[in-house]
């Protein structure tokens, strides 16, 4: 067994003993309110383990219902089977209370009365349907917390690997390995330092999740850098990103991955090489970024709507709404563009 | 002599691989290519003992390339950043399976596997 599993069957237990000790508690603590109570009422006759054991059994019933309940959370989300559940956990409630309080009538000091066992438990129902409804809040606030927590994580760490694709720091660290092989240790060391700035930006949590266009420009210029040396004389990228929208602002890390995109599937996949070009204008109240590349998308690669474009996506639907839109476009001279379409703002840093 | 063919779309993967194999004696290097048809017809052609070869190419992967080229005779090292090719690599059976970046301790090794097979 691994540490990790290890690890989980240990918090399990933790669970497991912290829900028992609950249902073991509350009797306690409600036991002692109601002989303090009593003895403030100067009530001295009501017994601290009379009361006691008429109260921790029908406590500790929902030990068992609530392990029951959290099983089927986990399970399904069939509501028809939980309504099944809930109305079982009602019934087996009742009955064990119409019982146990038909047994120990005799030890309470309350004069007995008598009512049939189907009369107590209709008594008995309108409190567990209670009941019922409050194990099902805390099991659910539980098992959706959780849910939540898995969904974050997962959501960071695609937000990773649309940022940078990890084979290109493989790949990177490779050229460098091979620049300091072949003595151009001058190369190897900007080529190091470009790699730690784009790095930098990407593990960077505390972002602003919003930049100028021109710091866009020059983090993709430190990438670009990089891909020239490894691509040498095959790869040709031109900008044509006029003066008066540089002030522009927009998402961080939003060009990049594009440009990745069509690097991998135009210009590596073309024996001759091919170009990239990026372009940047206002149309009205729009910010419309453009990156072009030679090659169809479809040759010999896969079709680029991965994990990569859908958080692109995300990313300007959450900070334009409507207005931020991302296409992809293939025109027929093999020619694959992507068009970025968002909300026209300067200002800032 | 080991005949050896270098097959990489990145010039300066190329010229490392040059300059790690000019350093052994009993290396001599047959040609080099920097995509898919052209290694397919080089492999063809020139008939060589080694070939290190890429996998993700312009025109054809490292993988087309053995299946069009045939890998009679051949021993073959797969160089690439890709760790998730490896199952297939060796499906096809690749000597060795080098991943980006490598030391000289592990390309040494590599050459101790070439020169085994290539003296059988």
């Amino acid at each position: 067994m691994g540490d990790t599993s290890k690890s989980a069957v240990r918090s399990r237990l933790r669970f497991e003993y912290a829900r028992t000790l609950a249902w073991l508690v509350a009797p306690l603590a409600v036991t002692t309110q109601i002989v303090l109570d009593a003895r403030l009422g100067d009530d001295l006759e009501t017994p601290f383990w009379g009361v006691l054991s008429y109260n921790l059994p029908r406590w500790v019933v929902w030990t068992p219902l609530s392990v029951w309940v959290q099983w089927l959370a986990g399970s399904t989300r069939s509501w028809r089977l939980h309504g099944i559940s809930a109305l079982l956990c009602v019934g087996i409630a009742s009955a064990a209370w119409t019982l146990q309080a038909t047994r120990l009538r005799n030890y309470s000091q309350v004069p007995p009365r008598s009512p049939p066992h189907a009369r107590l438990f209709l008594v008995f129902v309108p409190v567990t349907v209670l009941w019922t409804a409050l194990v099902y809040a805390a099991i659910m606030a539980w098992v959706w917390g959780r849910e939540a927590r898995r969904q974050l994580v997962v959501a960071r760490l695609e937000s990773l690997q649309r940022q940078l694709q990890p084979h290109f720091f493989f790949n990177t660290l490779h050229a460098i390995a091979s620049l300091v092989r072949v003595g151009r240790g001058d190369d190897a060391v900007a080529m190091t330092a470009r790699l730690g700035g784009l790095l930098r930006e990407t593990l960077n949590d505390a972002r602003d999740p919003e930049t100028s266009l021109e710091q866009e420009l020059t983090l993709l210029e430190q990438y670009l850098e990089i891909q020239r040396v490894r691509f040498g004389e095959r790869l040709s990228v031109t900008v044509h990103v006029p003066a008066e929208v540089r002030r522009a602002r927009v998402p961080g890390l939003m060009l990049q991955p594009l440009v990745e995109n069509s690097l991998e599937h135009g210009v590596a996949t073309q024996p001759g090489g091919g170009w990239v070009e990026i372009a940047a204008r206002r149309d009205g109240c729009d910010l419309v970024l453009t990156v072009r590349n030679s090659g169809s998308s479809s040759s010999s690669s896969p079709p680029r709507n991965g994990v990569g474009l859908r958080n692109s996506r995300e990313r300007l639907r959450t900070l334009y709404g409507e207005r931020g839109t991302l296409t992809l476009e293939a025109s027929g001279e093999a020619v694959t563009s992507a068009t970025v379409r968002l909300e026209y703002r300067e200002g800032g840093a | 002599m080991i005949r050896t063919l270098i097959v990489d779309d990145e010039p300066l993967a190329r010229q490392t691989l040059r300059l790690l194999l000019a350093q052994e004696p009993d290396v001599e290097i047959a040609g080099e290519c920097a995509d898919g048809p052209a290694a397919i017809g080089a492999v063809r052609r020139l008939s060589p003992d080694l070939v290190f070869l890429d996998i993700r190419m312009p025109g054809a992967s490292g993988f087309d390339v053995l299946s069009a080229a045939g890998t009679h005779g051949l021993a073959v090292v797969f160089v690439t950043a890709y760790e998730e090719y490896a199952v297939q690599a060796f499906a096809a059976e690749a000597l060795d399976y080098l991943l980006k970046p490598f030391d000289d301790t592990r390309f040494r090794h590599t050459k101790g596997l070439a020169r085994n097979r290539t003296t059988e």
